[in-house]
C-alpha cells in the first residue's frame, strides 16, 4: 500500500536528525523585541488618534456662524398661533383712534380725521397703535402683542 | 514557573519533532527552520493568554501547519524565487532508492493535500483531529487525503506499483 510506503519513508527520513541552528533563547529574545515594538506602536497609535480627535473637535467647534441666516434668535414659531385679542386703549377721548383686530389681515390703514391722525399697523402677531393728538403733543404707543415677539412696524 | 522558563522547557522537549514535521511539509531543512521559528515565536507571544496549556502539542502543530499553508499562499508575492534545483541534497540522501522516489513525488503534491498526508500518516491523526488542525471540515480532509494519494500515485507512475509489489513479495 502507498500509505505504508509513505510511513516508512517518513520514518527513514527521521533517522538522521539535523543539528538545530537556533535555541529557545533566540525565540525568547525575538519575542521580547516583538512585544516591545508592538507596545511602542500601540502607544504611538493611541497618541496619534487622540490628537486627531482633538483637532477634529476643535475645528468643528470653531466653525463661523452661517452668514446667510438673518433670522433673529428666538424660539421657533409654532404652526398654530393663538389670536391675541387685546383692545386698544385710547387715552385721549378727544382723539379718535382705531385699532383693528390683530387677527385682521388687512393692509395697514391710515385714517385721517380733522386734527388727528391715527395710523394702525396690524400684523397677525402684533398690533401697534399710535395716536397723535393735535396740540397735545402726546405720542402714546400701545402695543398689544400675542404670545410671539414679532417685530412690529410703526409708521407715522 | 514563569512563562519564559516554561517555554524554554517546552521548546527543548518539542523543537526537534516539530522541526521534522516542518521538514516533511516544506521539503527542505532551511525553510523548515524558518517555519518552526515563526511557529515558536507565535506560541511564545500567545502563551501568556492561553487559558490551559494541556494541549500545547496540538496547538503548536496547528500553528506549524497553518503557518506553512499561509506561507505557501503568500509565496507568489515574495521576492525570493524558489527553485527545484537544490544546491545540496538534504537528508533524503539516507533514503533507499524507492523511498527517494516517493519523497520526490511527495514534493509535487499540492500544499494542503501534502499537509493532510503528513498529519494523517506521520502523526497518525484521525480525520477529526486533522480537520481541527487544518481548520476545515471532515469531508475536506477525506477528499484531500484521497486526492493527495491519487496525485502521488500518478506521479510515481504504474511502474512503481509493480516495483512495490515485487519488493513486498521479496520481503
Amino acid at each position: 500500500m502507498l500509505e505504508d510506503e509513505l510511513k516508512k519513508t517518513f520514518e527513514q527520513l527521521n533517522i538522521q536528525p539535523q543539528p538545530r541552528t537556533f535555541g529557545a533563547v533566540d525565540i525568547v529574545y525575538r519575542g521580547t523585541a516583538v512585544k516591545r515594538r508592538r507596545r511602542t506602536y500601540a502607544v504611538a497609535a493611541t497618541g496619534t488618534g487622540t490628537a486627531v480627535v482633538a483637532v477634529v473637535v476643535a475645528f468643528v467647534l470653531n466653525q463661523p456662524p452661517n452668514q446667510d441666516d438673518n433670522s433673529p434668535a428666538g424660539p421657533p414659531i409654532p404652526s398654530s398661533t393663538p389670536v391675541p385679542t387685546s383692545p386698544s386703549v385710547t387715552p385721549d377721548p378727544g382723539a379718535s383712534s382705531s385699532a383693528e383686530s390683530p387677527a385682521s389681515t388687512t393692509p395697514p390703514t391710515t385714517t385721517t380725521r380733522l386734527g388727528a391722525t391715527t395710523t394702525a399697523t396690524t400684523s397677525p402677531m402684533a398690533t401697534t397703535t399710535r395716536t397723535t393728538a393735535p396740540g397735545a403733543g402726546v405720542d402714546t404707543t400701545f402695543r398689544s402683542t400675542g404670545t410671539q415677539p414679532v417685530p412690529t412696524a410703526t409708521s407715522r | 514557573m514563569s512563562w519564559d522558563a516554561e517555554f524554554t522547557h517546552y521548546f527543548d522537549r518539542c523543537a526537534d519533532s516539530m522541526r521534522f514535521t516542518a521538514f516533511l511539509l516544506c521539503g527542505n531543512h532551511h525553510e523548515a527552520e524558518d517555519l518552526v521559528q515563526s511557529a515558536f515565536l507565535k506560541l511564545y507571544l500567545a502563551g501568556p493568554r492561553l487559558a490551559q496549556r494541556d494541549g500545547m502539542d496540538a496547538y503548536l502543530r496547528q500553528i506549524v501547519v497553518r503557518t506553512f499553508l499561509a506561507e505557501r499562499r503568500r509565496v507568489r508575492w515574495k521576492r525570493e524565487k524558489l527553485t527545484d534545483s537544490m544546491p545540496d541534497v538534504p537528508a533524503a540522501g539516507s533514503l533507499s532508492e524507492d523511498r527517494l522516489v516517493v519523497w520526490h513525488a511527495l514534493g509535487a503534491v499540492p500544499a494542503k493535500q501534502r499537509a493532510t498526508l503528513v498529519l494523517r500518516y506521520w502523526h497518525d491523526l484521525g480525520v477529526e483531529e486533522t480537520a481541527a488542525a487544518l481548520g476545515c471540515s471532515v469531508g475536506t480532509v477525506k477528499s484531500n487525503t484521497s486526492r493527495g494519494l491519487k496525485a502521488l500515485r500518478q506521479r510515481l507512475g504504474p511502474e512503481f506499483g509493480d516495483l512495490w509489489q515485487e519488493v513486498s513479495r521479496g520481503a
